[in-house]
C-alpha cells in the first residue's frame, strides 16, 4: 500500500511539475506581453527597459524559479485584455464548470454501472441489447453533436427544456446529460467487459459449488470484483470529462470557463491559457488521487501486503 | 452391502462447441460411491474425468451464461436426501451443492475470491446450511474448522486475504469451505496438481484424515497415478469418455486388465523398467562428435551466485536466487537438476545460456563465458548449447510455420534455404514427425508434436549441451513417456550432454545418470542417480524423495516387480 | 484456446466488417475525388438560394440534396470537401502520433530499466492531462495552420500506442520463441523483424482503427470551437459550429455535417470492434 501510494503521489507531483513547465514555456514562447500592451509599437530601448524591469532578461532557469514563486503565491498574472487577475476570472466561473462536470460524473456512474452490469448478466435480453447499442452510439458521437441533437429535440421540438444558460435547476438538465452520455457509454462498456471477465473466474465456480443462488453470486462475487478495474478506468475518464465541459459550455452558452479559454486562444491571451492548463490539470490530478484511495479501499491485494 | 451415497448410471455429457459441433465428452458412465470410501478417477487430460465430476453438480453451467452442456442418464443422491441430480430442479441442485456434496478444485488460489477475507468465505459456505446462525456461533465454527485444517495462527488466517496465503494453505481453506458444511461426499478435482511434492503429501494426509473422521465418500480426480495409489480404495480408469477399467486399487495397479491401464502404468516416468543411459555408454558415443575440447566438461560452474535487487529506488534488499552453486557436466552426461518451484533451477539454466550474468563466481559453457562472449565465439556457443522449454505453445512463434521454426538455427548459421529445407525434412523424420506438418502452424498441432518441433530445432545445430527446462511437464503422461524416450534415443545417438531441469523426480530418475538436488538456491546434494534416490544423504533430499506419491505403496511394489520381471 | 482451430476459409461474406469497410471506403473515395464528385463549388454563394432544406423536406430540390446554408452554399458539396479536409488532417495526425508512440514504446520496451521508467512516467502523465487544454495552448502559440493542427494533434495522442507497443514488446520478449531464437544465435534485428513485429502488427491495426475516430473528432471539435480549420476551407466541425445560430429555422446547416461525421466515426467503431473480436489478441490493457 505504501509502495502503491508513493508511486501515485510521485506521479501526481511529476504531472504537476510538468504542467508548470509547459505553462511556463507556453508563456515565454509567446513572446513578451509588451507587444500586446503597446499595439502602436515601442522602441527597442523602451522594450529592453521593460524587460529588465520585469526580469525577462534573466536566464530561463532563473525566470522559471521566480515563476514558481509567483505560482506559489497565487499570482498567475493578469489577462492581457481585461487586466483582470486571471485567478479572479476563473474563480467567478469555475464553480459552474465544476458543478456541471461533477453532476455529469455522478449521473454517469449512477447510470453506467447498472447498465453495464445488467447487460452483462442478461446478455440475450432485448433491453440489454438496446442498452449496449446506446452505449456504442454514445462512444462515437461527440459532445457537440449530442448537445445539438438534444437542443433540437427537447428545446425546439418538444419545447420542454431551456437550452441556454444556467438560471434554474431545469437549465442544468441538458448540459449535464450531454456531458454524461459519452461517459455512461464508456463506463457501461467497461463494466460489462469486467463483469463477463469476472464470471469466467474460478472463484465464481467455487461460489456456485457452495450452493449460492445466482443473485448471491452476482452480488458477492461478480459485481464487487468487477468494480475494481472500473475504478482505474474512471480516472482516465476525468480528463475527457473536462474536455467535454468546454464543448458543452459552448453549445449551451454556459457561464463557465470554457468560453474564456476559447476566447483566450483566439486572442492569444497567454496568462489566461496557462492558468487554465494549471487549473484543469490540478483538478485531474486531485480527482485521480482520490480515485487511488478508492482503489486501495476496494482491493485488498493492494491494501494488505502479502 | 449398504446403499451408495451417490450412484451414476449411464451418464453422458455433451458440450455444444462454439463452431456448431458437439463434443461427446462422457460416454455412458456407471459409478457408485459409498460412505467412507475413496474412488479415484484417473486418465489423461481430455479423458472426460473432470467433465463427469462437474456434471454431478451441474458445475459446467456458469451463472448468467447460456447453457452449452447437456447431461443424460441419472445420478441418484441418497443422502442426506434423495434426488436424481440429472433431472433435479435448480433449487434441488443448489441444495445438493450446499448440503450433500463438497467440491475442491485444482488451483486453490484462483478458486478463492481475492477481495473477501478467508473467514468470510468460509462463513458464507456455512450459512448455506445454517441460514439462521448468529454471528458468534458462526465465528466459533469458522474458528474451529480453520484450526482443524491445520493453518498456523487461525485468528490471523481468518482475517487474511487469499493472496497472503501459500498455494497449499489456500487448498486447506478450500477443504475447510467444503468440510464446514458436513457434506456426505467430497469431489476433489486434481486437488494437488498445482502444488509442490512436499505440500502435496500434506494435503493428501489432511484430506484422508478429514474423510476418516467424517466418514465422507470421496471422488478423487487425478492424472497422477502416484497420488491415486496413495489415497484411493477403488480406481476407475477413464479413456475417451468411458471407464475402461474399475476395481480395487491393489487389483488395478498390480493386475491391470485393460491394455490402456497397462500402458498408463508403464508410461509413468521413473517407475518402469525402461532403459536408462549410463555414463560409459554415453561417453563412448561422444567420439564421433567434433570439437577441440573433447574431454573437458561442457559446463563448469564454480560458486555461482545470482540475485535480484528489490526495485524501489534502487536500494533495499538483495534477494538471492542462487548461492554458491558449483556443478560440472561432462560430455555425454545427463545431469538432472531437481527441486521444488522457486528453488532457482530455471535461473541456473538461463545463466548457463548466458541470458543472465552471475553476481559472483565463474561459469563456463563449452569453454567460453556465456554472458560475455561476442562475435564468432558467440555463434559457436549458440550452436553448441541449445534449449528446450516447458511450454511448447509459447516456445514456437505463432506466425511461423513449424518447418521455418525448426530451420531457424540453420538459417541463422548461414545455411541456404534449400539445404535447410532438406535438413528440416531429415530432422522431422528423426523426431518422428510427419513431414507434412512442416507447413503447419503451432496452433494446428498437438502439444506433443509441438515439443518434437522444439527438439528438432534444438538438435538442428548439432549441439554438445542441451538444456531441457521441464521439457515434459506440460504434457500428458503417455505423451511424456514418448518424449522422454525420444530424448533418451537422441542422447545416446548424438552423445549429447544434457542438463535436465525438472520438479518431477520420476522424469529425472528416468533419464539422468547424475542428479543434483536444489533447495532455496543451493545445491544440497549431488551424486549418481542410484545413490541419490537409493540413499539420499541430506534431510531435504530424503524428504523430497519420500514425498513422491506412490512410493512405498501398491504402485511402487508394481514397479519393483516389473523391474524384476524385466531382468528375469 | 483449443487445438482444434481449423484453417479459416476465405470466402466473401456480408458481415458487419465487410459491409462497414465497404461503406467507409466509399466515403473515403468520395472525399479523395471531391473535385470530381462534388456537384457544386463548395464556396460558391448563392444568396437567392439561402437556407434551402434538404431534398426530402418541403421546399427542397434535387439541385441541393443536403440543402444550402445561410449564405446559399451547397451543403452536400461542402460536406464532401469537409470529409476531405477532416480525413486528411486526421490521417496525417494519426500517422504522426503512431510514429511517435511506436518509437517511444519500442524505446521503452527494449531500452534499459531507467529509460523504461522515464518514458512510462511521461506517458502516464500525458494520459491524465486534459489534452484539449494542451491543444489550445499549442494552437495559440503556433497558429491555426493545417500543418500545425496535424502536428499538435499528433503530439497529444501518442500515449495509447506507446503503452500498447511497450506492453507487447515486454510480453513478446519473455515469450519462449524469442528466447529460443536468442539461444539459436538470432540477433536483435532478426528478433525484431521475425518475432516481434509480425506478432505486434494485428493489435496495432486494431488500436489504430479504434483511435481514428478520436483524432477525427478532435479536429472536428477544434474547428467547432472556431480555433481549428479556418474559413473558407470546408470542415465538418466548423460547419456544425457555424450552423448553431440557425438551429431554430434551418437545423440542417448543423445537422447534415453532424450526420456525416457520426456516420464516419460509427463505421470506424464497427470495423475496429469486429477486427478486435477477430484477432482477440488485444487485452484490455
Amino acid at each position: 500500500m505504501f509502495h502503491f501510494m508513493s508511486i501515485r503521489l510521485t506521479r501526481a507531483l511529476v504531472t504537476m511539475f510538468l504542467v508548470l513547465v509547459i505553462a511556463f514555456v507556453t508563456l515565454r514562447l509567446s513572446g513578451t506581453p509588451f507587444e500586446v500592451m503597446y499595439p502602436e509599437g515601442i522602441t527597442a530601448e523602451h522594450l529592453e527597459a521593460l524587460e529588465a524591469k520585469y526580469g525577462l532578461d534573466r536566464p530561463w532557469p532563473e525566470q522559471f524559479v521566480s515563476y514558481l514563486g509567483n505560482v506559489a503565491e497565487g499570482n498567475f498574472g493578469r489577462s492581457l485584455y481585461t487586466s483582470e487577475h486571471v485567478w479572479k476570472m476563473f474563480a467567478n466561473r469555475m464553480p459552474y464548470t465544476i458543478i456541471v462536470g461533477g453532476l455529469a460524473l455522478l449521473l454517469a456512474i449512477a447510470v453506467g454501472i447498472p447498465l453495464g452490469a445488467f447487460s452483462a448478466l442478461y446478455r440475450s435480453s432485448p433491453a440489454s441489447r438496446a442498452g449496449m447499442g446506446f452505449a456504442f452510439l454514445g462512444y462515437a458521437v461527440p459532445h457537440f453533436v449530442i448537445g445539438i441533437a438534444l437542443i433540437l429535440f427537447f428545446g425546439y421540438y418538444l419545447r420542454v427544456l431551456p437550452t441556454t444558460g444556467l438560471e434554474t435547476p431545469r437549465h442544468y438538465i441538458l448540459p449535464v446529460v450531454t456531458l454524461a452520455i459519452p461517459i455512461i457509454a464508456a463506463i457501461a462498456r467497461f463494466m460489462r467487459a469486467a463483469m463477463l471477465d469476472a464470471i469466467g473466474h474460478a472463484y465464481v465456480n467455487t461460489a456456485v459449488s457452495k450452493g449460492l443462488t445466482d443473485g448471491q453470486v452476482a452480488r458477492g462475487h461478480i459485481l464487487r470484483n468487477a468494480m475494481i478495474p472500473l475504478i482505474t478506468v474512471l480516472g482516465l475518464e476525468i480528463a475527457g470529462l473536462l474536455n467535454g465541459t468546454i464543448f458543452v459550455e459552448a453549445v449551451f452558452s454556459l457561464p463557465g470557463v470554457g468560453r474564456v479559454l476559447v476566447d483566450a486562444v483566439e486572442g492569444r491571451d497567454f496568462p489566461v491559457l496557462q492558468f487554465g492548463l494549471i487549473a484543469y490539470a490540478g483538478i485531474v490530478v486531485m480527482v485521480n488521487l482520490l480515485i487511488d484511495f478508492c482503489y486501495i479501499a476496494a482491493d485488498p491485494r493492494i491494501r494488505v501486503e502479502a | 452391502m449398504t446403499e451408495p451415497i451417490l450412484s451414476a448410471r449411464n451418464v453422458h455429457v455433451y458440450f455444444q462447441l462454439p463452431g456448431g459441433g458437439r463434443l461427446h465428452a462422457v460416454r455412458g458412465i456407471d459409478l457408485d460411491l459409498f460412505r467412507g470410501e475413496t474412488v479415484a478417477i484417473v486418465g489423461e487430460s481430455g479423458a472426460g474425468k473432470s467433465a463427469f465430476a462437474k456434471a454431478i453438480l451441474h458445475l459446467h453451467q456458469l451463472p448468467f451464461t447460456p447453457n452449452r452442456t447437456k447431461i443424460e442418464g441419472s445420478v441418484s443422491l441418497n443422502a442426506p436426501f434423495s434426488a436424481d441430480l440429472v433431472r433435479a430442479s435448480d433449487d434441488v441442485i443448489r441444495d445438493a451443492r450446499a448440503r450433500a456434496v463438497g467440491m475442491i478444485f485444482q488451483d486453490a488460489l484462483s478458486a478463492l475470491n481475492p477481495v473477501h477475507r478467508i473467514g468470510d468465505q468460509i462463513e458464507e459456505a456455512l450459512r448455506q446450511v445454517k441460514p439462521g446462525i448468529d454471528r458468534e456461533a458462526a465465528a466459533n465454527q469458522v474458528y474451529n474448522i480453520v484450526r482443524a485444517i491445520g493453518l498456523p495462527d487461525p485468528e490471523r488466517a481468518i482475517r487474511a486475504f487469499p493472496h497472503q496465503l501459500s498455494g497449499g494453505q489456500c487448498q486447506r481453506v478450500m477443504i475447510a469451505i467444503a468440510a464446514v458444511r458436513f457434506p456426505v461426499a467430497l469431489i476433489a478435482d486434481e486437488p494437488t496438481t498445482a502444488l509442490d511434492v512436499t505440500v502435496q503429501a500434506q494435503i493428501l494426509k489432511l484430506l484422508k484424515s478429514i474423510q476418516d473422521i467424517r466418514g465422507m465418500g470421496m471422488l478423487f480426480i487425478s492424472h497422477d497415478l502416484g497420488v491415486v495409489a496413495e489415497i484411493a480404495d477403488r480406481v476407475a480408469v477413464m479413456y475417451a469418455g468411458e471407464i475402461v477399467e474399475i476395481g480395487t486399487s491393489a487389483k488395478v495397479f498390480s493386475a491391470p486388465e485393460h491394455a490402456y491401464t497397462r500402458a498408463l502404468l508403464a508410461s509413468r516416468p521413473g517407475m518402469g523398467s525402461r532403459r536408462r543411459p549410463t555414463v560409459p555408454a554415453a561417453i563412448g558415443s561422444t567420439k564421433e562428435t567434433s570439437g577441440a575440447v573433447k574431454s573437458a566438461p561442457v559446463l563448469t560452474t564454480d560458486k555461482v551466485s545470482f540475485g535480484y535487487r528489490s526495485r524501489l529506488f534502487g536500494r533495499g534488499s538483495h534477494r538471492f536466487v542462487l548461492q554458491d552453486l558449483s556443478l560440472d557436466i561432462e560430455p555425454g552426461e545427463v545431469h538432472g537438476l531437481v527441486g521444488e518451484s522457486g528453488s532457482g533451477k530455471s535461473t541456473f539454466g538461463r545463466l548457463a545460456l548466458g541470458f543472465l550474468k552471475p553476481d559472483s563466481g565463474s561459469i563456463k559453457t563449452c569453454g567460453t563465458t556465456p554472458y560475455a562472449v561476442r562475435g564468432v565465439h558467440r555463434r559457436d556457443l549458440r550452436r553448441n548449447v541449445q534449449v528446450v522449454y516447458q511450454d511448447s505453445a509459447t516456445a514456437l512463434n505463432p506466425r511461423m510455420s513449424l518447418g521455418h521454426s525448426a530451420a531457424e538455427g540453420l538459417v541463422i548459421n548461414g545455411m541456404a534455404l534449400e539445404d535447410a529445407r532438406e535438413e528440416v525434412h531429415r530432422l522431422f523424420d528423426r523426431v518422428r514427425l510427419p513431414t507434412a506438418l512442416m507447413n503447419r502452424y503451432p496452433h494446428e498441432v498437438s502439444g506433443g508434436q509441438r515439443q518434437r518441433v522444439c527438439i528438432a530445432r534444438a538438435i538442428a545445430t548439432k549441439p554438445r549441451l542441451l538444456i531441457a527446462d521441464e521439457p515434459v511437464t506440460a504434457l500428458d503422461v503417455s505423451v511424456q513417456a514418448q518424449i522422454l524416450d525420444l530424448f533418451g534415443e537422441l542422447q545416446a545417438e548424438l552423445g549429447l550432454a544434457m542438463l535436465l531441469i525438472s520438479h518431477d523426480l520420476g522424469v529425472v530418475r528416468e533419464l539422468s545418470c547424475k542428479v543434483s538436488v536444489m533447495h532455496n538456491g543451493r545445491i544440497v546434494e549431488t551424486g549418481s542417480t542410484a545413490d541419490v534416490f537409493g540413499h539420499p544423504r541430506t534431510a531435504y533430499s530424503q524428504k523430497l524423495i519420500s514425498s513422491i506419491p506412490g512410493q512405498n505403496s501398491t504402485l511402487d511394489k508394481v514397479a519393483v516387480r516389473t523391474t524384476m520381471a524385466g531382468k528375469g | 484456446m483449443t487445438d482444434t482451430a481449423a484453417p479459416q476459409q476465405r470466402t466473401l461474406r456480408f458481415d458487419t466488417l465487410t459491409v462497414s469497410a465497404a461503406a467507409l471506403l466509399f466515403i473515403i473515395a468520395v472525399g479523395v475525388f471531391a473535385p470530381v464528385v462534388a456537384p457544386h463549388d463548395p464556396n460558391f454563394t448563392n444568396l437567392l438560394a439561402r437556407s434551402k432544406p434538404p431534398v426530402w423536406l418541403d421546399g427542397g430540390s434535387w439541385a441541393h440534396l443536403f440543402g444550402t446554408d445561410n449564405i446559399g452554399r451547397d451543403l452536400l458539396s461542402r460536406c464532401i470537401y469537409g470529409i476531405r479536409t477532416s480525413f486528411g488532417i486526421a490521417t496525417l495526425g494519426l500517422i504522426f502520433s503512431a510514429f511517435l508512440g511506436i518509437s517511444l514504446g519500442l524505446l521503452s520496451g527494449l531500452g534499459g530499466a531507467w529509460t523504461d521508467r522515464a518514458v512510462m512516467t511521461v506517458t502516464d502523465v500525458f494520459l491524465t492531462l486534459p489534452d484539449l487544454l494542451l491543444l489550445l495552448c499549442g494552437i495559440a502559440l503556433l497558429g491555426t495552420d493545417i500543418w500545425v493542427l496535424i502536428v499538435v494533434i499528433g503530439f497529444i495522442r501518442w500515449e495509447a500506442y506507446a503503452r500498447l507497443v511497450r506492453g507487447q514488446v515486454l510480453s513478446l520478449r519473455a515469450e519462449g520463441y524469442v528466447e529460443a531464437s536468442r539461444a539459436l544465435g538470432g540477433g536483435p534485428v532478426r528478433i525484431a523483424l521475425f518475432h516481434i513485429l509480425p506478432n505486434l502488427a494485428s493489435p496495432l491495426v486494431v488500436i489504430l482503427t479504434l483511435s481514428f475516430p478520436g483524432v477525427l473528432l478532435m479536429e472536428a471539435g477544434l474547428s467547432f470551437l472556431g480555433v481549428g480549420v479556418q474559413p473558407p476551407t470546408a470542415s465538418l466541425g466548423r460547419m456544425i459550429g457555424d450552423g448553431r445560430d440557425y438551429l431554430i429555422n434551418a437545423w440542417w446547416i448543423s445537422g447534415m455535417p453532424s450526420i456525416v461525421l457520426v456516420t464516419i466515426t460509427l463505421l470506424f467503431q464497427l470495423i475496429g470492434d469486429s477486427l478486435r473480436d477477430r484477432i482477440d489478441v488485444l487485452s484490455d490493457d
